[in-house]
């Protein structure tokens, strides 16, 4: 009998405490934010964020019908993000919910300040996901959100979309916020953001990934344009797919090859206190679209395109190993390539590690192979004369 | 629950060791040694487990010379009675901090990351109802659910592995030995009382082990399997978050998790991985606990098990869950700082001293 009493008593006991009332979340009563652009004005933080709309969702728009924006954008101040964050729930008809970030967009003052707040507050929240991707871009971030996306309903999706496409242009960077952290915590090493710009696609106002930002502790250092972001695709080992438009060795006009795979080995070496590194990149790519004329079938011609393309490669890392030491901020990583192979020199070296990067000296040796022209074994000539130039 | 009357197979050995060794150990062991040896923390995991192992043999040589003696009993036999019975009261204190720290740490993650507005108590209630029911059911309900658990760790850690793959870098782990491998050493005592649990809970259930010959390949079995799964986390959490970012969080092993995702469309898993996670951390409570009654009542000489029993001793766990789990900050200081110097003793200095003084008396 007393255990049955017992039983039903613990039986009721966990009834009553699993309900799981308190973190009763409705999703009709919940703002899904999308993407969140952060600004710094006067000596606050200016929050936007873009919110789904569900019932835009459930909708397939007719022909002729102004479509309705997807989304809708809410932006309040604070002293600190959290206060901001807090201050949107007076005019949020919903409870905004930050577990479905994709990306964190930084406005250009705020990146230029200090970030610390920002990183810390989307560190230290339980509910976002460290894989958001954190992009910076020049002016005011919130503006950026209010871009309708052309082909998604779902503007963070859009706008992850552009930045996941990185590897194909090979002119922009992608990062997750645990690796921009990672980097932001390390003493010797600096984190690089995405770069996204308002441009106009068929007189509509457009995002594009162009560039990188980089980051010096807690401030923005630098940008870097599209060639030095290539560079350092390359030395970071994420070029895959990316195009690269060379000059044809026979008259110049522009052959297209797109890497298929791409691989760097970095070694270091010190010499009375200055590292040097001996970059090492061996590129296979194909052929995907060819200006001139030249028979490429020919093995010649093909070396001759391989040595100018492995010329413009070596002129891409070269560009942003240049940029990197003028900076004098080491955000390529030879920081931790030194670590590993001079672990002796290093605790040395690391003492004053941004002058001495500064003074590196390296080498870039760059192999390129195309062992494919696609499907065609002949260039596309209209005659017999064109097709047989330079054979 | 007579103890005498119970037995436990030497694959539920196996399994509740198993589930002593890694639930805990990847919550804030991985914090704990990142903060002192960077990237190398795993390797500094990986030596606790090498150095637990002797004491798990010395354990089990002890054992075999008390058969259907538990540590408590056979304390009494080598010490003496006033300080057998001494050390017995130390071992019950022992063992209820010990559960109540493992509690904690589940309604930490419940409260922390999966359920935030739930208040501590309701969940602290609701976890301490199952684990007294535990262990009014004793050692034999606990090692059939332990098999349970251990083959949940199997999608676990099939899971962790699948979805982290995509986000290895091995470069993050190298160098290895960075800081020296004396401070790799000297850091794994910082995680030997995460693996030193094996040795004193084996102290207390290796009587009712089914076959006594192979029960120190069955506990030594466990251990090593709790181990690798550990270091196996630990090395994932260094490749895919970095040494920087491990080192500040408080339970790196719930940021790996929201580091990772299951192919491209299942980015939320959380909630999924506690669950997996949770039938371990239950019976490393549950065994713990259910050890601490048991050294209570070997030492007082109670040989029934009342309801009423369980209710006070619910009670007095419950408090100090509460004392201990409820602050986060002390918590965790506590795990850090001055657990080891009570842990250690009871894991490491008294299986030693037992297989001495049992040398010399004989």
């Amino acid at each position: 009998m007393g255990k049955r009493v017992v039983s039903i008593l613990l039986i009721l006991v966990i009834l009553f405490s699993i309900a799981g009332c308190w973190d009763a979340a409705e999703i009709n009563e919940l703002g899904f934010v999308l993407s969140v652009a952060i600004d710094k004005v006067d000596d606050q933080y200016k929050v936007t964020a873009q919110i789904a709309k569900p019932d835009t969702y459930s909708k397939t728009p007719s022909g002729g019908q102004a479509q309705e924006k997807p989304f809708w954008q809410i932006s309040a101040n604070g002293r600190s993000v959290f206060e901001a964050i807090r201050n949107m729930a007076a005019i949020s008809p919903r409870r905004i919910f930050w577990a479905h970030i994709k990306v964190i967009i930084i406005g250009g003052t705020l990146a230029k300040s200090n970030i610390h707040d920002v990183l810390d507050f989307f560190t230290r929240n339980p509910e976002l996901r460290l894989r958001t991707l954190v992009a910076v871009t020049p002016g005011d971030a919130g503006k950026l959100l209010e871009t309708v996306p052309m082909m998604e309903k779902d503007p963070g999706a859009d706008l992850e979309s552009v930045i996941e496409n990185k590897s194909l242009t090979g002119k922009g960077y992608r990062i997750m916020l645990k690796n921009f952290l990672e980097d932001y915590l390390d003493p010797n090493s600096n984190p690089v953001a995405s770069r996204i710009i308002l441009t106009k696609n068929e007189g509509k106002p457009a995002l594009k990934l162009s560039g990188a930002a980089v980051f010096h502790r807690n401030k923005l250092a630098g940008w870097l344009d599209e060639q030095e972001t290539k560079g350092l695709l390359w030395i970071k080992k994420e070029i895959r797919s990316s195009i690269v438009v060379v000059k044809c060795p026979y008259d110049g006009r522009p052959v297209t090859v797109e890497v298929k795979s791409g691989d760097t080995s970095i070694q270091s070496s010190v010499e009375n206190g200055v590292p040097s590194f001996q970059i090492k990149v061996k590129a296979t790519c194909n052929l995907v679209e060819q200006g001139c004329t030249t028979d490429f079938s020919n093995e010649e011609n093909l070396r001759k395109l391989e040595e100018v393309l492995a010329s413009e490669i070596q002129k891409d890392i070269q560009s942003t190993i240049t940029t990197a030491q003028d900076m004098k901020v080491d955000f390529l990583g030879f920081n931790e390539v030194m670590h590993r192979q001079h672990k002796q020199d290093w605790l040395q070296l690391s003492e004053n590690w941004p002058e001495v990067f500064s003074e590196a000296s390296f080498k870039i040796d760059v192999k390129t192979d195309i062992p494919s022209l696609s499907v065609l074994a002949r260039p596309l000539a209209p005659g017999p004369k064109h097709a047989l130039e330079h054979k | 629950m007579n103890n005498e009357k119970v037995t436990i197979s030497n694959k539920q050995l196996t399994a509740i060791m198993v589930c002593l060794v890694w639930p805990t150990t990847i919550n804030f062991c991985s914090g704990i040694l990142t903060r002192l040896v960077g990237h190398d923390m795993a390797l500094s995991g990986a030596i606790a487990v090498l150095t637990a192992m002797p004491f798990v043999y010395m354990v089990f040589l002890v054992g075999k010379k008390f058969p259907g003696m538990t540590v408590v009993e056979y304390s009494q036999v080598l010490f003496g009675k006033i300080l057998g019975k001494l050390l017995g009261l130390l071992l019950f204190m022992f063992f209820v901090l010990y559960a109540a720290l493992a509690v904690s740490a589940y309604i930490q993650h419940l409260t922390d990351f999966l359920l935030p507005e739930t208040p501590f108590m309701v969940v602290l209630v609701m976890h301490l109802v199952v684990v007294c029911y535990l262990v009014w059911q004793g050692p034999e309900t606990i090692a059939r659910i332990g098999l349970l658990a251990f083959a949940l760790t199997f999608i676990f850690f099939a899971l962790i592995g699948v979805s982290a793959i995509p986000e290895f870098d091995m470069t993050k782990l190298m160098p290895f030995f960075n800081v020296g491998a004396v401070n790799v050493g000297k850091a794994s005592l910082r995680a030997d009382p995460f693996t030193g649990v094996t040795q004193i809970v084996l102290a207390m259930i290796l009587p009712m082990v089914a076959n006594q010959t192979k029960a120190f390949r069955s506990a030594a079995s466990g251990l090593a399997i709790g181990g690798a799964y550990f270091v196996f986390y630990f090395a994932v959490t260094i490749m895919v978050m970095g040494p920087q970012l491990t080192s500040i969080m408080r339970i790196p092993s719930m940021d790996l998790v929201r580091s990772i995702q299951i192919t491209q469309y299942l980015h939320r898993f959380e909630s999924f991985m506690v669950s997996l996670w949770y039938w371990s951390i239950l019976i490393h409570a549950g065994a713990l606990a259910y050890c601490g009654l048991q050294a209570f009542k070997q030492t007082v000489g109670i040989k029934q098990q009342k309801v009423y029993m369980i209710l006070i001793y619910g009670l007095l766990l419950g408090g100090l869950t509460y004392y201990f789990g409820y602050n986060r900050v002390f918590y965790l200081n506590f795990v850090e700082y001055q657990w080891p110097y009570i842990a250690l003793p009871f894991q490491f200095a008294l299986p030693l001293l037992l297989l001495i003084v049992m040398k010399i008396k004989s």
